[in-house]
């Protein structure tokens, strides 16, 4: 890493156009103006039927300018950095609304990079080669597992993404983010059905953190996955306790609270959890944080993307709620202080309060205890994605790969299904938590778009949830 | 709009001189979006963006690279990064550029030059008036939210080395809103969103009564017992689900081992109610389009018809490696894109039951209206679905309840042996899949 790449977004844009652009915003009466500057190179490699299937980069580049009147916001973005095309996109903000007084912009002050000069392997000095070596060790571990895969996809994408953020309040900050994500997917075949697994580990890292990888290990681990369930038979239907094991579970916290604790959803009083702060509102056993501050991980930023430095915010304590998540706009909406959630995929999204590394922290049971307080349910050892209706709190999120517990004891292997339930009834529900934090890698959709965020938790038991199976 | 005529020859003669089969696929579109709260405008946003992809064929390897920069320079660099990329490959016959020859449809339809000039004050008063209208509908209504107004406009050019150079323009405006309504502390949204090519097709009464309606319909659910139900899927849904397993009709996911179609052309895959095509020509529906994604211009397919299996859906790239001509479904999903297969519009041929017939069919039936979860409850490879769900009990033909915190389970090609009846009410949802009421036997139903 090298200081002329890290002052790239700063070169893309003078000091005195940021100016220019920050007064044009304001000229129709707004008290706030922010730009969001961004450039993002992406690469990725992807290996299929034992050889590289497809090649792509690119290069993406655009700013946008956010306006504030009070609660009121606009946002116009364009990819045209010149003069011209900036202050046009200036201008339109300015012309939407017409409010009384002027507000002044405080001079720009320029503070450090956020992230500072940590060394990491670029992956884009890395050779194609040697990532293709990286490749075929991969797709020919999980292929040994046996004669049931019929097919593995691997790929590795990387980005780099460097911003600078801008604000009528002088704010100038600037960072830039390695991410790097490897995804191995593997396929069983047998029987004429298909089943299929996968992983997929990320980071805020560079190309050191795929040599930190055993790939083997998680080949095999994906290619055994996918055989048993080939192997399984469906889950049953109907309402049981569930033990969650840790890691990608904690998808069931993303989805039944996380996304009800964004002011995005608090503030319009959408989400079932507006208004209970300090109240009661999951079982005793539940505490829980997003963390950006986690090094290296990938839902952590050094400053979110309105500038503020990220925090490690304490959702839930014991049961009772803490804390939101707040950007800039929802706390002026709210009231609440800023958490350093602003969070946006790209600068063709305004920001909005996003998650991080979102987590439930360790209780004091072993995975065996937890299992053996169970006589009938489900263990849901590997969970995929879900989704969540705020104003209601229904949310599903679905099982990967699951056995059956009988009397306390792991038992056979069932397929995958659906968990469902409502946000606040289940958090009441998750009564027993384990000791073994783990987290894990995702993207999450919203509204400032998709976002590289981890979910997490040690296993846990939920006393009752309704089980999709057939 | 600036089209970019001079940078893309200008990137084309460029890799004529460097002995070069390349492609550019160039996408730029303009849009408004207002969303509003309370009575007044809570988020507006402009965007102007464009992007071009370049795709490079050499010597049977094809390589990626892509730019927002459109610039006759940054395009050149783009071309040099995607020829750099193609030479990691191994050679592949089957890979090159094709001339397409012939007409490509007009669709003028696709694009209303009018919709950029309706005045923003307007745009503005039919979000407000479709919040106004929901928030007084009924006084069960505790909360309208994300109701707002978009519409954007664009276009999309190929051109290539091989002489294509396509280009048409399209425009949409969409308008949403999501109310929230409360009885006896059970709280019940429904997502409303409309899409339409015409601005004076977006009537705030209907549409935000038809929103309030159907969230209203929902309150009083109950719990539906486990067990394994005939289900009607409502046209959405059902489209919803052919959406999600489309890619079993993908030429490509069937090559690459991941269709378990492959191999079955001639067979009977499904009931004999069901034949469903692919239209692109079709003007109405929001996946209409007058050629692919690498030119070629559209045409109608049959994917199944009485349930056999008729074709897969191809590029030209895929098509040659099956030694068939390309049904014109190359799609690359935008400029940072790689070239795939997929469906335009969708069509499932309609019936002759009315829904109401088709819920009277079995004494005891679940009308399915909702699922949610598609992304990660149904598995595109394997088939498997097990989607949180929400609808109405039906007993004898009369709605007994509404139904809510229940999961519907099976396999998409279970399913479509399944099929019992195809009903007749067919319409375009908010989406590119045409498609009637579904009566499907015996699904697996969770709930308490």
């Amino acid at each position: 890493m090298t200081a002329n790449s890290l002052s790239l977004a700063e070169a893309l844009i003078d000091r005195q156009l940021v100016a220019d652009v920050i007064d044009m915003a304001m000229s129709g009466g707004a008290d706030f103006a922010e730009i969001f500057v961004e450039d993002r190179q992406t690469s990725g490699l992807s290996f299929l039927d034992s050889r590289i299937k497809n090649a792509a980069s690119g290069q993406s580049r655009g700013a946008g300018v956010r306006v504030f009147y009070g609660t009121r916001a606009v946002y116009a973005h364009t990819n045209d950095l010149s003069r011209d095309g900036l202050m046009a996109v200036a201008k339109a903000v300015s012309q939407t609304r017409q409010a009384d007084g002027r507000h002044s912009r405080k001079e720009l002050a320029p503070a450090a990079p956020a992230r500072g000069l940590a060394l990491y392997k670029s992956p884009f000095a890395i050779s194609a080669e040697q990532k293709i070596r990286l490749f075929e060790r991969a797709d020919k571990a999980a292929r040994a597992v046996g004669s049931e895969i019929s097919q593995v996809d691997v790929s590795l994408s990387e980005q780099l993404q460097h911003v600078l953020i801008a604000n009528s309040e002088g704010l100038w900050a600037t960072d830039v983010r390695p991410y790097i994500r490897f995804n191995l997917s593997a396929i069983a075949t047998g029987a004429g059905e298909f089943q299929t697994a996968s992983e997929s580990p990320g980071a805020l890292q560079g190309y050191e953190f795929i040599e930190s990888l055993d790939v083997e290990d998680l080949a095999e681990r994906v290619a055994k996955v996918a055989i048993t369930m080939l192997k399984a038979g469906y889950a049953p239907s109907g309402k049981m306790p569930v033990v969650i094991d840790n890691g990608f579970g904690g998808v069931i916290f993303h989805e039944a609270c996380g996304h009800l604790l964004e002011t995005t959803s608090v503030a319009t009083g959408a989400s079932v959890l507006a208004g209970k702060m300090g109240q009661q509102i999951a079982h005793s056993a539940v505490t829980a944080l997003d963390d950006g501050t986690i090094e290296g991980a990938w839902g952590s930023t050094a400053i979110d993307d309105e500038g503020a430095p990220t925090q490690k915010t304490t959702l839930i304590e014991n049961g009772i709620l803490k804390s939101y998540m707040v950007d800039k706009l929802g706390a002026r909406k709210t009231g609440f202080t800023p958490t350093g959630s602003g969070r946006r995929e790209s600068y063709r999204y305004a920001p909005t309060s996003r998650m991080r590394n979102t987590f439930i922290a360790p209780g004091e049971y072993s995975i065996d205890e937890l299992l053996a307080s169970v006589p009938y349910g489900l263990y849901a050892k590997r969970m995929g994605g879900g989704s969540v209706s705020p104003g209601t709190g229904d949310f599903n999120f679905s099982v990967r790969e699951a056995y059956m517990i009988r009397d306390g004891k792991i038992a056979e292997p069932v397929r995958g299904a659906t968990l469902i339930g409502n946000g606040a009834d289940i958090l009441m529900k998750i009564d027993m938590v384990g000791r073994d934090l783990a987290l894990a890698e995702g993207m999450c959709g919203s509204i400032s778009g998709s976002l590289p965020v981890t979910v997490g938790q040690p296993p846990l038991r939920v006393s009752e949830i309704v089980v999709g199976g057939r | 709009m600036n089209t970019y005529t001079e940078s893309t020859q200008g990137v084309i003669a460029k890799a004529q001189q460097l002995g070069l089969e390349a492609e550019v696929y160039l996408r730029a579109s303009s849009s408004t979006s207002i969303r509003v709260q309370d009575g007044e405008v809570d988020q507006f946003s402009l965007s102007d963006s464009r992007g071009a992809g370049i795709r490079v064929i050499r010597d049977g390897r094809v390589g990626y690279a892509y730019s927002e920069d459109l610039s006759l320079e940054a395009l050149e660099r783009t071309l040099e990064q995607a020829a750099r990329n193609a030479a990691l490959l191994e050679s592949a016959p089957e890979r090159g550029l094709s001339e397409f020859p012939g007409e490509t449809p007009e669709m003028a339809e696709l694009y209303r030059p009018d919709l950029a000039e309706v005045p923003l004050p307007q745009k503005i008063e039919a979000a407000m008036a479709l919040e106004r209208i929901a928030k007084s509908a009924d006084p069960r209504i505790k909360n309208v939210t994300s109701t707002g107004y978009s519409d954007a406009h664009g276009f999309l050019r190929v051109v290539s080395t091989k002489g294509v150079d396509r280009m048409y323009r399209s425009s949409s405006a969409w308008v949403s809103t999501v109310p929230l309504v409360t009885q006896d502390g059970e709280n019940k949204t429904y997502y409303q969103i409309k899409v339409t090519r015409d601005f004076d097709h977006i009537d705030p009464e209907v549409i935000a009564k038809e929103a309030v309606e159907r969230a209203l319909e929902k309150l009083g659910s109950q719990e539906v017992p486990s067990g394994t139900y005939p289900v009607v899927f409502d046209p959405e849904t059902f489209g919803d689900l052919i959406s999600v397993f489309c890619g079993i009709f993908s030429s490509k996911t069937a090559q690459e081992g991941k269709s378990l179609l492959r191999g079955k052309i001639g067979e009977q895959v499904a009931s004999k109610v069901v034949t469903l095509v692919d239209d692109p020509l079709h003007v109405e529906g929001w996946g209409a389009r007058p050629f692919d994604d690498e030119g070629c211009p559209s045409r109608r397919v049959s994917l199944i018809e009485d349930g056999v299996f008729k074709t897969f859906l191809y590029n030209a790239e895929t098509a040659r490696k099956d030694g068939v001509e390309s049904t014109g479904h190359a799609a690359r999903g935008g400029y940072k894109g790689i070239l795939g297969v997929a469906p335009s519009n969708l069509i499932l041929v309609p019936g002759q039951a009315t829904p109401a017939e088709l819920l009277s069919r079995h004494p005891r039936m679940l009308y399915v209206t909702h699922v949610t979860g598609l992304h990660a409850g149904a598995n595109a490879i394997s088939g498997d679905f097990s989607l949180q769900a929400e609808g109405f009990l039906y007993e004898n033909g009369e709605r007994v309840c509404p139904v809510h915190n229940f999961t519907v389970s099976g396999n998409w090609y279970r399913l479509l042996e399944a099929v019992e009846e195809v009903g007749s009410d067919v319409e375009y949802q908010s989406s590119a899949v045409a498609c009637p009421s579904v009566l499907v036997r015996d699904l697996a139903i969770a709930g308490k």
